[in-house]
């Protein structure tokens, strides 16, 4: 190996973009079963709390600010308390939102989104989603955690 | 020479470490904006009645009469959802495609310009009671990926021709025997 530092941290930086090209942009196997830290963080950003208990309301409420923001409604079960849509816009946007009873007196809406293969971890998209909803319910959400 | 190879490796990291980044959300992809409520308009109509599930059946069967298969339904929150596959071809783009084939090939340069092929639409149909209680509001949202020939995805958006959501609503009308209103 050459003495000069120059050529020495060039042989190094050749070999690690080798080890970058051979090892790709590829996943552990652990990868898929993990939960990314920062998946923690969304959470919080994901999910609203509403004053009612009405759950048919704020599903229909759902699928309507879903078509307003230019989804398409794929599914939608009573039963489960779930919403899923998909919105093309040169890209392809898919939201599922399910609906759950928190205490007697709130119901807790989730909201996850996947923008073509990736899921949504930036809190903003789903801010702006929950304030379409609050003004479709005319009720504030809550921070749920 | 050195910076020259150096600044090309910096050159080729970046372009690897880029080509691992997920592509990033449009800001406003969540948020109502001004076209909302024009499109809301365009796609949405008013019932005087209160029959709901009569209203849905009669969206599903219009879906169907237009080549849709229905995919999804929920009775109990009003909704339907559907899909149909169906031809592309638009003659001005055929045409388009042509001439640059023909000037290409004349300047022995040849190109070819793929065109659209074939599309997917995919429907829903929604009713909710009106703010009065007293009627049922419908509101159908069609959305197309079309595929040119070279089989890729050239367009996909929703459909905001205003021709198209008026055939379905007057079909609907028919069915229900009720004028839509807007």
């Amino acid at each position: 190996m050459s003495s000069n530092p120059a050529v020495r941290f060039r042989d190094i930086g050749a070999r690690l973009l080798i080890i970058a090209v051979l090892s790709g942009c590829q996943y552990r196997a652990r990868d898929f079963v993990e939960v990314p830290e920062n998946q923690f963080k969304t959470r919080g950003a994901q999910s609203r709390a509403f004053a009612t208990t009405d759950r048919e309301k704020m599903l229909r409420s759902i699928i309507a600010t879903l078509q307003d923001v230019g989804f398409i409604v794929d599914h939608a079960d009573h039963a489960l308390g779930s919403v899923g849509g998909t919105k093309l816009d040169h890209y392809a946007l898919k939201m599922t939102v399910t609906v759950l009873p928190r205490g007697t007196t709130q119901l807790l809406v989730r909201a996850s989104a996947r923008y073509n293969v990736t899921p949504v971890l930036d809190p903003d998209p789903y801010q702006k989603f929950f304030a379409a909803l609050s003004r479709a319910m005319s009720l504030e959400a809550q921070q749920a955690d | 020479m050195f910076m020259l190879r150096e600044s090309l490796l910096l050159l080729i990291a970046v372009a690897i470490v880029s080509g691992c980044v997920p592509p990033q959300i449009p800001r406003e992809a969540l948020q109502l904006s001004q076209a909302s409520q024009a499109v809301r308009k365009l796609q949405s109509r008013r019932f005087e009645t209160k029959e709901e599930q009569k209203l849905l059946g009669a969206g599903a069967a219009v879906l169907q009469e237009m080549g849709f298969t229905i995919d999804g339904r929920e009775a109990e929150l009003g909704l339907i959802a559907g899909s149909k596959k169906q031809s592309a071809y638009n003659v001005g783009e055929i045409a388009a495609s042509a001439a640059v084939a023909i000037v290409t090939t004349a300047l022995q340069i040849p190109q070819s310009m793929p065109f659209s092929r074939e599309q997917w639409v995919r429907a829903s149909v929604v009713t909710r009671s009106g703010e009065e209680g007293t009627n049922i509001v419908v509101r159908v949202t069609l959305q197309r990926v079309v595929w040119d020939t070279e089989d890729k995805a050239a367009k996909s958006e929703l459909l905001k021709d205003p021709e198209t959501y008026q055939v379905f609503f007057d079909k609907l009308s028919k069915a229900v025997s009720l004028e839509a209103h807007e």
